[in-house]
C-alpha cells in the first residue's frame, strides 16, 4: 500500500498554544482512516491545516508524494482533496441541484464559463449523484429548507462532485438523530467502497469509527497518542485511559 | 415572459404618448436602471457591496464630455473607448480593494470614489471643476429626446441581456455560491478572489456604459455624478427592488427616481422618506418588492391548488 496523504511533523500553534504539535500521519490509498480524540484533540485544526484553511507553523504536508503545504482551500481542492465541514456549511439560498451543478462546474474548469446556461450544465451528473446520496426527490428545494440530515448528505454530495481521491469528513454525523447516523454511515461507507475513494473522518461516536474504519489515529492535545488496527485501538491502555474509558 | 413582452411594448410605444418633460424624466429612470442591474451584479449575486459604483458612472460622463470639451474626437469612439476605460480602472481597484474584507471593500471602493470626485472638483482648467462639464455635446442624431430615449432604451437592452446571460451561466452560479457560503466555495476549488474580480470589472464596465448614456440623457458631467450620494442610488435600488431578482434593481430604479420626484413635491425631506422607507424594507422584505410579490405568488398559488 501507498501513502495518499501525509503530514511530516506539523505544527500549528495560536499563540502559545500548540493546536497541533508534530503530527505525522500516513493516509494509506483505499482505506478509511478515522482520527479521533477527545475534544480540543486538534483534529479540526489539523485538518484545516493540510486543507488549506490554516497555515501550518511548521511541518509539511504531502499529496500523492507532492508538497502541498500552505497551498489556498482551492488549490487544494483542484487536485482531488475534498471535504466536509463540523458545522453543516453549504449554500443556503442556492438549490441542491444548484449546489451540486455549481461543484462539478468548478470540478471541470468550468466554473468561469460566461456563455453556457448553468441550468443546462451538467445536468444529468448532478441528477445521478444526487440519486446516489439520496437527495434526487429534493433537487428543486432551496438547500436552506432541508433537514439537517439531508443537508450533511448534501455536504457529501459537493464534496463527491468535485471527483475527489481522497474525501475528509469532519464529523459526517454531528447533531444527527441515530436513524440519520446510521443512514449517513452506510452512504459514506457505500459510496468509499463502490468507488475506492480513501476517506479520512473525525468522529465522536465510537460505534460509528469502530463499525467503518480500517484505520484509527488517535490524538490528544495536539499529538498522536496511538494508531493502529481498530482492535488494537480498542485494547490500547493509552487510549482507554484518556478518551475511550468513559465510552467503552 | 409576457410580463416582459408587454414591459417592451410599452417602452416601446412610451414616446408618443409622454410629453418630452417626462421622456427625458423617463431616460433617467433607464439610466439608472442599467447602473443598477449591472451593480447588483455585485450585490446580489457576488455578495459584495461597494459604496462607489460611482466613479465609474461619472467616469462615462466624463470621458464623453472631456472629449468634447478638449479633444473633439467623435462621439460615438468617446462612447465606445469610454466603457473600455471604465473595465480597467475596475481593474485596478478591485485589484487592490478585494483583497480585503467585506467592511474594508466597502470602505475602499468610497475612497476610490472620493479621490476621484475631488480630483474632478479641483482641476478648474482640465475638468471645469465644480461647474461641471455643459454644452451641446450630442452629435445630430441624439439632439431629438425621442431618438435620445431610443437610443438609450438599445444600450440599455442590450446591456441587460449581455448581464443576464452573464447571471445565467456557470460563472453566475458560481458567483451565486460565493455570495452564500464563500468557504465552501473555495473547498470545491473555484478561486473566490477571482470570480469576484471578474464581477467587478463587468459591473465596472456597465457602470460606465449607464454613465455615458447619462450624457445623452443631459449633456453634462458634473462631480456629484462621482460621489457617493450617485454610488448610492444603485444601492439603494437594489436594496428596494430587490438584489436576489435580475430585473429587480430596475424595478427599484424606477420607484427610486418617480418616489423621488413624487416626494419632493410636498416636502423637502426626500432623506428622511428614503430612510422609512429602506427601514421598513430592511425589517419586513428584506428581499425587496420583487421578493415580497413572489412569496404572495407562491402563497396564492398554494390557496388556490387545494
Amino acid at each position: 500500500m501507498t501513502a495518499l496523504l501525509e503530514t511530516r511533523g506539523l505544527v500549528k500553534a495560536f499563540g502559545g498554544l500548540r493546536a497541533v504539535d508534530g503530527v505525522d500521519l500516513v493516509v494509506e490509498q483505499g482505506r478509511i482512516h478515522a482520527v479521533i480524540g477527545p475534544n480540543g484533540a486538534g483534529k479540526t485544526t489539523l485538518f484545516n491545516v493540510i486543507t488549506g484553511y490554516l497555515r501550518p507553523t511548521a511541518g509539511r504536508v504531502l499529496f500523492r508524494g507532492q508538497d502541498i503545504t500552505g497551498w489556498p482551500p482551492h488549490r487544494v481542492a483542484r487536485i482531488g482533496l475534498a471535504r466536509t465541514f463540523q458545522i453543516t456549511n453549504i449554500f443556503p439560498r442556492l438549490t441542491v441541484l444548484e449546489s451540486v451543478q455549481v461543484a462539478l462546474a468548478a470540478a471541470r474548469g468550468r466554473e468561469k464559463d460566461p456563455l453556457s446556461r448553468s441550468d443546462r450544465t451538467f445536468r444529468d451528473e448532478a441528477l445521478a449523484l444526487l440519486e446516489d446520496v439520496g437527495l434526487v426527490g429534493l433537487a428543486d428545494q432551496e438547500a436552506r429548507t432541508l433537514s439537517h440530515g439531508d443537508q450533511r448528505a448534501l455536504e457529501v454530495a459537493l464534496a463527491l462532485a468535485i471527483g475527489p481521491k481522497l474525501l475528509i469528513l469532519d464529523e459526517p454525523t454531528a447533531g444527527m438523530s441515530p436513524w440519520e447516523t446510521e443512514r449517513t454511515v452506510d452512504l459514506i461507507y457505500e459510496v468509499a467502497r463502490r468507488r475506492g475513494l480513501t476517506v479520512v473522518l473525525c468522529e465522536h461516536d465510537m460505534q460509528v469509527v469502530f463499525k467503518i474504519s480500517d484505520w484509527i489515529t488517535v490524538m490528544h492535545q495536539g499529538r498522536v497518542i496511538a494508531q493502529g488496527l481498530p482492535d488494537q485501538i480498542r485494547r490500547n491502555e493509552t487510549v482507554i485511559q484518556v478518551y475511550l474509558g468513559e465510552q467503552v | 415572459m409576457l410580463v416582459l413582452i408587454v414591459l417592451l411594448a410599452v417602452l416601446a410605444v412610451l414616446p408618443f404618448f409622454l410629453p418630452p418633460a417626462e421622456l427625458i424624466t423617463f431616460q433617467k429612470v433607464l439610466v439608472l436602471a442599467l447602473f443598477a442591474v449591472a451593480t447588483n451584479l455585485l450585490i446580489g449575486y457576488g455578495g459584495l457591496v461597494s459604496f462607489g459604483q460611482g466613479v465609474f458612472f461619472g467616469l462615462g460622463a466624463y470621458v464623453v464630455a472631456l472629449n468634447w470639451r478638449h479633444y473633439q474626437l467623435p462621439f460615438w469612439l468617446a462612447m465606445g473607448v469610454a466603457p473600455i476605460l471604465g473595465a480597467l480602472l475596475a481593474l485596478a481597484i478591485g485589484a487592490v480593494a478585494l483583497r480585503t474584507r467585506r467592511l474594508y471593500f466597502a470602505l475602499l471602493t468610497l475612497a476610490f470614489s472620493q479621490l476621484f470626485f475631488t480630483i474632478a472638483e479641483k482641476w478648474y482648467d482640465f475638468t471645469g471643476g465644480d461647474n461641471g462639464i455643459f454644452g451641446p455635446m450630442l452629435p445630430p442624431a441624439l439632439v431629438n429626446p425621442t431618438a435620445g430615449y431610443f437610443f438609450i432604451l438599445g444600450v440599455v437592452i442590450v446591456s441587460m441581456l449581455i448581464l443576464w446571460k452573464i447571471t445565467a451561466s456557470p460563472f453566475g452560479l458560481a458567483l451565486k455560491a460565493i455570495r452564500e457560503n464563500p468557504n465552501r466555495a473555495e473547498a470545491l476549488g473555484i478561486d473566490v478572489y477571482q470570480h469576484q474580480l471578474i464581477a467587478f470589472v463587468i459591473a465596472g464596465f456597465f457602470g460606465t456604459v449607464a454613465g455615458t448614456l447619462f450624457v445623452v440623457h443631459d449633456q453634462a458631467a458634473y462631480p456629484q455624478l462621482l460621489s457617493w450620494v450617485k454610488s448610492g442610488e444603485p444601492v439603494l435600488s437594489a436594496v428596494i427592488g430587490g438584489m436576489y431578482s435580475f430585473l429587480g434593481p430596475a424595478l427599484g430604479a424606477f420607484i427610486f427616481q418617480y418616489g423621488h420626484d413624487f416626494v419632493i413635491r410636498f416636502t423637502t425631506r426626500w432623506q428622511l422618506v428614503l430612510g422609512v422607507v429602506l427601514l421598513v424594507i430592511v425589517l419586513f422584505a428584506p428581499d425587496g418588492l420583487t421578493g415580497l410579490v413572489y412569496r404572495a405568488g407562491r402563497r396564492l398559488g398554494k390557496g388556490l391548488g387545494r
